[in-house]
């Protein structure tokens, strides 16, 4: 269950950091690339840290025995 | 014919100087290719986002698909009575010719549209960061190829350059848990593995003999089977030299797919 949990944590994560990163560039087109490019930045930050503190710590004794 | 023997015979492997599997292999620069690979993927997912959505998009639109391509790949076909034409390779004009006339712009133009959007948002997200770059430096070289340079030369050079380090690019991304999982042909992983069920494997390490366990251990591929070593230093020998240490090799159990 907890590697169920884990697994979609990681993938609600960069799911949501695909999903930003669409929605910026389709709705603000080319208007100011650096203010599109920091919440694209922030959003990876963020599924990164989820994806180390919730998904890593699940999944790292996959990692070890590959 | 002793020269060429002289030559290969040894299959020696040149290994890379520190400094290149620093920067394309140590996750130390992982921050780096993360902004490298946000970058390239902003580019791409922009460049597909104009022909996907909005007044100008190349597909689903009201009349026929892809007639900016059709107008492209008209101008790029085009030799001029003065001047140089756009392409330099008359077997490219005659492949682009080929697909004017034979309609494919239709079709063809979804294939681009939804190929740059989806190489942008792998990048950004950082799955399958290697094979991204690599279809995304396949579009630069085209419109290269087709007489347009814009921004094409410097997203070719990222993309080359991810491509090299594709073990690091998606560290901060899908591909830190996506590669482990899938593995390589080279180095199964659980993904693998599953795949693999059925296949045989060792119960004992093929380079100090020692028991490995089949969910847990190191994993090679060779001659088609999984073997197990007991830790990744005898894996290391184990990949260096196969044929050495499985000749002469002792029972086989089947591999158990991991829960």
């Amino acid at each position: 269950m907890n590697k169920v949990l884990a697994l979609v944590a990681g993938v609600t994560a960069w799911a949501a950091v695909a999903a930003v990163a669409v929605l910026i560039v389709f709705n603000m087109g080319a208007k100011n690339q650096v203010l599109m490019f920091l919440p694209i930045l922030a959003v990876v930050a963020a599924a990164w840290v989820v994806g180390e503190l919730v998904t890593g710590a699940v999944f790292t004794e996959h990692e070890k025995g590959a | 014919m002793a020269v060429l023997q002289k030559s290969f015979e040894q299959r020696r492997e040149l290994r890379d100087p520190g400094l290149i599997r620093a920067i394309f292999s140590s996750t130390w620069l992982a921050p780096l290719w993360l902004v490298a690979r946000l970058y390239l993927g902003y580019q791409w997912l922009m460049a597909g986002s104009h022909k996907v959505w909005g007044s100008g998009r190349w597909i689903a639109v009201s009349g026929p698909d892809g007639l900016p391509l059709q107008s492209f790949w008209q101008r790029a076909v085009a030799v001029p009575a003065q001047g140089s034409a756009a392409i330099k390779y008359d077997w490219y004009r005659k492949f682009l010719t080929f697909m004017l006339d034979h309609g494919w712009y239709h079709w063809f133009s979804w294939v681009i549209a939804l190929g740059e959007t989806t190489v942008g948002i792998l990048l950004i997200v950082g799955a399958f960061a290697g094979l991204a770059a690599l279809a995304g430096a396949f579009l630069n070289f085209n419109f290269m190829l087709a007489g347009s340079a814009s921004i094409n030369p410097v997203l070719f050079i990222i993309a080359l350059l991810i491509l090299f380090g594709w073990k690091v690019a998606g560290w901060i991304g899908v591909d830190r848990w996506l590669l482990p999982a899938l593995g390589t042909p080279w180095q199964p992983g659980p993904v693998f593995r599953r795949v693999l069920k059925g296949r045989v494997a060792n119960e004992e390490c093929p380079v100090c003999q020692m028991p490995v366990d089949p969910a847990r251990s190191p994993a090679s591929a060779y001659n088609g089977l999984i073997y197990l070593s007991c830790c990744p230093v005898c894996k290391e020998r184990l990949d260096a030299q196969p044929a050495r240490y499985i000749a002469g090799f002792g029972p086989a159990i089947p591999v158990p797919a991991e829960g």
